[in-house]
């Protein structure tokens, strides 16, 4: 059996315009490995119209690589494999995506002041959110979602700014934290529009839009906070996210004795 | 051998019919499956917008993205509703979901409950006088759905249940805590059977196939192979025998057909790519795109020898469109036990299910209407998302675990002439094809058996001590409708059906129709399992015809 090249790989994650190098070397060859645990190397694919050759990137191989062998046979030691921590290392990328982005943002649909304000805000709201860019995030959300939903949005904060200057009479965000969480504390006791709890409304009352409360205001954009964080790396790993993804069982009842 | 549609049928059909020698082509709407494709395992923020906008999937799949399983995900393996479109009466919205365009078609992304049919189901008429029986019993298809299973890989748990048999199960995966006292309770006290959910997920390695790894989403695809989708199972196999060849983005217009020997002579189709027609030609035609779209294909084949579409000398091609219910159900919360919600950890691909209960005999009959439903339920043990306040506190009040067990129901539909398919003669979609008008409503029968999921759902809860109890029971239409069926009804008489027996046209010997099409009546179990049965059953029917050279 001919053999194929020993692969070395340098991991090289240019394709994200930073310069992250991780050496990582493989000891064996992608067609030793595919064969010593029958994985197909694709799909069947087609005869018609001729497949397009891209050159897949080394991640890309070798990521495939891991993810082949530890679905197999290995999955705990391969998901606790430095290699496998390192490739799937989102942290890394992620913090080097944001440097590379850094410098030059500037939001595209709210204007300096909202977006000032929403900095603010979010992390008044969920502590941790500026660390995370919760505001840029939105803003790239607001970019292609409904006009309704924008405009939702920009009236909800807007409302924070009026309950701020009716109390203060200053904007939310000139406002020292403890005013701010003052101000958020007076909306978020406020009345609902709705009885969120109870669910309870007629179908005509479901038809209609009901007017927005502030304390509705307050919790549209606590919402568009609470996803945009915690779908973040840094969120995500907050709630107990680590990146592993091949687990060999499933717990199962702990209670011998019964749920009585 | 041209096979049309890469599913579930189709899959077996190819895979059935190269192993044993012959030579096929199997065409298939979509693109290409690759692993390149499945992205079950990449987390939320690297994706560009997170998933988190809706509106992102519903610019090009305003329908398909109403089923919640297409995503920022996957939505690309979803036909572009704006590219094929179908129309409906105004007064009878019909949401069709799950058109995929991708080899595998539904099996890509599909919720894999696998439950076989009973004697009870295929005799339904001869229980309750309603409808017509199927021309085939449950003897005929037991040895198939053994032979599919043990293939497929269903994990599950034998209970039994003389309307629910049980399959050759792998070992089930477990039931959380708040299950087990739902089982115990709701066995106790109503003589209900929870279960968990038999689904075609490997929980032990079959066929170089790995056993599941818990990452959670299957419908985003599988780098261990462990559900079953057509694209790594079926047809893998049919092209590694070398005698089936796949081909890609083929749109399948009509059936050809030889006017002198009345025999179906091949298809024709058009390239998604090129947009250009092709012929292809074989000595039988087994239609597996999916019930409407293979009976869009028979009703654009009409021409002076089938005026009314190709197999419908009995006029009942398109006719007795069924379509699960699922609009009833509830949810109650249930005590924590001591877990803890986590972002991280194994996840179950699926919960559990509740057999059917209603009118499976004499006793459980019901005043209010035919047949019966299950219920598909699941353990969601969330963080408090709607916790109230701000800051710390907020992040502090988010940890308090919730347990929610919900339940819905998935209701067996009449057959009823007046629903129905028909071609729209004013639309075509991109491909010049005449599009499908569909027309479809509850009747009495499902308002009332909807009804009655929110009150037995309100019962199943309270027998296990669920607080804050919520139920629904709301009007199907628009519809979530993926396991739609009957529209080419299996018959002994060539008068009332469409297809034998083996689902092979009446009209047309050497022409088959093997998806869901076929059914004769829609028994509340997930269809999947039975297609695939009788698929196979039909493909050896088809090569015992050959052989004895009457195709």
């Amino acid at each position: 059996m001919p053999t194929t090249p020993v692969w070395s790989a340098v991991i090289c994650v240019s394709e994200r315009e930073i310069n992250v190098r991780c050496a990582v070397v493989i000891e064996f060859s992608v067609s030793e490995v595919r064969s010593l645990f029958s994985v197909p190397n694709e799909l069947p694919t087609i005869s018609t119209t001729p497949v397009t050759s891209r050159r897949l990137t080394r991640r890309e191989i070798v990521q495939s690589l891991l993810a082949s062998m530890g679905a197999l046979v290995l999955p705990q030691i391969a998901s606790s494999h430095p290699v496998f921590r390192h490739l799937s290392d989102a942290e890394t990328l992620a913090k080097a995506d944001t440097r590379a982005a850094a410098a030059k943002w500037t939001p595209e649909f709210l204007d300096a002041h909202e977006n000032q304000t929403l900095v603010l805000l979010s992390e008044r709201i969920v502590p941790g959110s500026s660390q995370a860019q919760v505001n840029r995030i939105i803003d790239l959300l607001l970019t292609v979602d409904t006009p309704g939903n924008r405009r939702k949005f920009i009236d909800s904060l807007s409302a924070i700014d009026a309950e701020s200057r009716k109390r203060r009479g200053l904007p939310f965000k000139s406002l020292s934290p403890d005013r701010q969480d003052e101000i958020l504390t007076s909306l978020a006791t406020g009345k609902p529009s709705v009885d969120q709890d109870s669910g309870r409304r007629s179908m005509k009352k479901r038809l209609q839009q009901p007017a927005f409360t502030p304390r509705d205001h307050f919790e549209n954009v606590k919402t568009w906070i609470v996803g945009s964080y915690y779908s973040s790396e840094v969120g995500m790993r907050e709630l107990g996210w680590t990146g592993d993804v091949y687990f060999v069982e499933l717990p199962t009842c702990p209670h011998p004795e019964g749920h009585e | 051998m041209l096979v049309i549609g890469s599913g579930a049928s189709g899959g077996w059909a190819c895979k059935r019919l190269a192993e044993a020698g012959l030579k096929v082509a199997l065409l298939e709407a979509g693109r290409p499956q690759s692993f390149k494709n499945f992205t079950e395992h990449q987390p939320p923020f690297e994706l560009k917008y997170r998933n988190l906008v809706p509106e992102v999937v519903r610019k090009t799949r305003p329908i398909q993205s109403e089923f919640e399983i297409c995503s920022e995900y996957n939505y690309r393996w979803f036909c572009n509703d704006l590219e094929e479109p179908y129309t409906t009466p105004t007064d009878k919205p019909f949401h069709w979901l799950g058109r995929l365009r991708m080899t595998g078609g539904r099996t890509n992304v599909w919720g894999r409950v696998s439950l076989r049919f009973s004697e009870f189901d295929l005799k339904s008429a001869d229980f309750d006088g309603y409808g017509e029986n199927w021309p085939l019993s449950y003897k005929d298809l037991e040895p198939y759905y053994d032979l599919v299973e043990n293939y497929v890989g269903i994990c599950g748990m034998a209970e039994g249940i003389p309307h629910l048999p049980d399959s050759k199960f792998q070992p089930a995966m477990p039931l959380t805590c708040q299950e087990l006292l739902l089982r115990n309770r709701a066995k106790e006290k109503l003589g209900w059977t929870v279960t968990p959910a038999r689904s075609a997920n490997l929980t032990r390695p079959l066929n170089g196939r790995g056993a599941c790894h818990y990452c959670g989403p299957c419908e985003r695809g599988c780098q261990t192979r462990s559900y079953f989708n057509s694209a790594f199972t079926t047809v893998a196999d049919a092209v590694q025998s070398g005698n089936c060849t796949l081909i890609s983005n083929a749109m399948v217009y009509r059936v050809l057909m030889d006017t002198d020997r009345n025999r179906a002579r091949g298809v024709l189709y058009i390239d998604r790519n090129t947009r250009q027609p092709h012929e292809i030609h074989a000595r039988a035609v087994v239609l597996c795109a999916q019930a409407q779209e293979s009976v869009r294909i028979l009703l654009n084949s009409a021409s002076q020898q089938h005026p009314n579409g190709l197999g419908n000398s009995s006029g009942v091609l398109g006719h007795y469109l069924t379509a699960h219910v699922r609009t009833g159900g509830g949810s109650g919360e249930f005590p924590t036990f001591d877990a803890k919600p986590s972002l991280g950890g194994p996840k179950r691909p699926l919960g559990f299910y509740v057999a059917r209960f209603r009118n499976t005999n004499a006793s459980t009959r019901s005043k209010n209407f035919l047949r019966g439903y299950g219920f598909e339920g699941d353990t969601e043990l969330s963080f408090n998302w709607s916790a109230p306040g701000f800051g710390e506190t907020y992040k502090k009040a988010l940890r308090d675990p919730r347990a929610q067990v919900s339940v819905q129901g998935f209701g067996e539909v009449l057959p009823r002439w007046d629903n129905f398919v028909e071609v729209d003669d004013k639309v075509v979609d991109h491909y010049g094809i005449p599009v499908l008008k569909i027309h479809m409503s509850d009747g009495a029968n499902e308002q009332a058996m909807i009804k009655d999921m929110a009150e037995s759902a309100d019962e199943l809860l309270q027998a296990a001590g669920a607080k804050n109890i919520r139920t629904f029971a709301n009007p199907s239409a628009p519809r979530w409708a993926v396991h739609e069926a009957g529209i080419a009804r299996m018959g002994s008489d060539p008068n009332k059906s469409v297809l034998t027996q083996f689902q092979q046209t009446h009209d047309v010997r050497n022409l088959f129709v093997m998806d869901a099409s076929g059914f004769t009546s829609n028994p509340c179990q997930n269809p999947t399992l039975t297609i695939m049965a009788l698929c196979v059953r039909s493909c050896d029917y088809l090569m015992d015809e050959m052989k004895r050279g009457n195709i």
